[in-house]
């Protein structure tokens, strides 16, 4: 058991109770693995869910209340049912369920009947990709651990956030890994908690000089779009996109990011 | 024209360059610091020439991205912020000036399809992801350890390379280019970005001459500071002042390099030749 370097008091938003955070070293190396450099910690308590965030110094940077979304059924996790329409034009992947255990919720498809299924853990949370063909144990093991991550460390309460993670993953699937795969499907899985904030100068001089990579090898007009969308949310950016969209979307948006063209704040 | 408002411009941006280095640690602070004072004729020449001059458009450009340029110092050194300078680099390259002379080099560099491409120092190598997508060249971009550690650097550099299609990996030297290099395995090799200027003149003519195969082809897009103005400024980042381009083009020859074009275009200059 590690040791706590911090303690900090955090009173729940919603139903005013006191609680007392261990910044331990784990919670910060988290933290700085985390592309905002963030790691929320969860309170399950009641009906609902307290997250604090700390940064990489140890510092509160917010906090954050997700309701559960029915009484928890079996085994304490409240189910959610995934329609098989949102899984349609999907190559690779044929279902999946996910066991958010800091949320108490079971997010998933029907059964299906494929003849490849993974599983993993990690912390409280537990995902099974059913896959409708077999494209190899290590790449499949490799993608299903990253999206494992994403999922373990994300707060989101909106159902189609993990959906959407699963369905770039299916495209995914289909790439060697790189070096910011990870980013995406974290994005992805946080999207309705992201906020976009531009930044000045960079937003001005990226709409006026207008860099080749975004607009030879993205789609200009979703960049231009989130130009204008400074206080949207990522999901509500993303919203009714395409599997293959949505998957360039994001890493446009980290694309942005990266340069500092805009901030992606939690919120 | 236009060539000398581009001196003035930046002139003019020294004083702002020197007004800012009071926020932050820059390593050559001092040294700097006195620049201001050092040029101030040079200085009040380009704001009596600019007084009631109208800049064409792409010198206000120019002046806007290099002033983002000091800034993206200033985010580098006291908050330790890296994408500004990847972003400075990158519409550095679109400026008017040096986006005609990478147009200008992609147009004459001619290099066989399968062939090992050299980037060097590049954080976004937008110019080796196009030639390598345009023959099918295999990129080694070679990145001084101090770039390659910088997580966002690794990123922009692999989301060129997927983004444009490439097949590309990352060769990580130390800060003695000309030691740790390959040798004569380049069919092409390209010094054409911010912190590849700052290894310098002589230094890229050494690495081009023992990197390139017989018949390999180098290609430089470089800073015309050689004339005061451009050349303290771009002293901001420890780039140091470029020859002309004739006395470029001679000592290509003298190094036994053939077929030596240049192309000069603003306040830079670009520069194809083959080693022999």
């Amino acid at each position: 058991m590690s040791i706590a370097i911090k303690v900090l008091k955090v009173r729940c938003p919603a139903c005013d109770s006191e609680h007392i955070i261990q910044v331990t070293p784990e919670v910060l190396r988290e933290a700085d693995q985390n592309p905002l450099g963030l790691t929320g910690l969860a309170f399950p308590h009641g009906d609902h869910v307290l997250v604090v965030y700390v940064d990489r110094l140890g510092g509160e940077r917010g906090t954050r209340v997700f309701r559960l979304f029915q009484q928890p059924a079996a085994r304490g996790f409240a189910e959610v049912r995934v329609p098989p329409s949102e899984l349609q034009g999907l190559r690779n992947i044929g279902g999946f369920w996910v066991e958010l255990g800091r949320l108490g919720v079971r997010v998933g498809t029907e059964p299906s009947a494929s003849a490849v299924s993974l599983k993993a853990k990690k912390g409280a949370t537990t995902l099974e990709l059913d896959f409708n063909r077999d494209i190899g144990y290590q790449t499949a093991r490799l993608w299903l651990e990253m999206l494992l991550d994403a999922f373990d460390t994300s707060y989101s309460s909106e159902l189609r956030d993990y959906v959407n993670a699963v369905k770039a993953l299916d495209l995914l699937l289909e790439e060697k890994p790189f070096e910011y795969a990870r980013q995406v499907l974290w994005l992805l899985s946080n999207a309705s908690t992201i906020t976009i904030r531009l930044r000045m100068p960079e937003a001005r001089l990226l709409r006026e000089v207008r860099p080749s990579l975004f607009f030879e090898r993205y789609d200009g007009g979703f960049v231009l779009k989130v130009l204008e969308s400074s206080g949207s949310t990522v999901g509500e950016l993303l919203s009714g996109a395409l599997p293959q969209v949505l998957f360039s979307s994001a890493e446009a948006i980290l694309a942005l990011h990266r340069r500092g063209v805009i901030d992606l704040v939690v919120t | 024209m236009s060539e000398g408002f581009y001196y003035d411009v930046a002139a003019l941006l020294i004083p702002e360059a020197v007004s800012l280095l009071k926020e932050y640690e820059h390593p050559r602070k001092d040294e700097l610091l006195r620049a201001g004072d050092r040029l101030r004729h040079v200085i009040l020449s380009a704001y009596e020439r600019l007084r009631s001059a109208s800049l064409p458009a792409e010198v206000s450009r120019f002046r806007e991205i290099m002033r983002y340029g000091l800034l993206s110092l200033k985010r580098v050194y006291a908050e330790g912020d890296w994408r500004s300078h990847v972003f400075f680099n990158e519409v550095l390259l679109e400026a008017e000036a040096t986006r005609y002379l990478l147009e200008w080099l992609f147009s004459v560099l001619t290099i066989p399809p399968g062939s090992v491409l050299l980037d060097v120092n590049s954080v976004a190598p937008l110019f080796s992801a196009k030639i390598g997508t345009r023959i099918g060249a295999k990129v080694v971009l070679s990145l001084e350890e101090r770039l390659a550690e910088i997580p966002v650097v690794r990123e922009v550099v692999d989301e060129y390379f997927r983004r444009y299609g490439v097949d590309g990996r990352v060769l990580r030297v130390g800060m003695r280019f000309s030691a740790d290099m390959p040798k004569e395995t380049a069919d092409g090799i390209f010094f054409g970005s911010l912190d590849s200027w700052v290894i310098g003149w002589d230094t890229i003519l050494s690495v081009a001459s023992a990197s390139l195969k017989p018949r390999g082809v180098l290609a430089c897009l470089l800073p015309a500071n050689f004339r005061e103005g451009l050349r303290t400024l771009l002293d901001f980042w420890g780039i140091p002042p470029y020859p002309e381009p004739d006395v470029a083009a001679t000592q290509l020859k003298n190094m036994k390099f053939r077929d030596v074009r240049i192309n000069r275009h603003g306040p830079f200059y670009a520069v194809v030749a083959q080693k022999r």
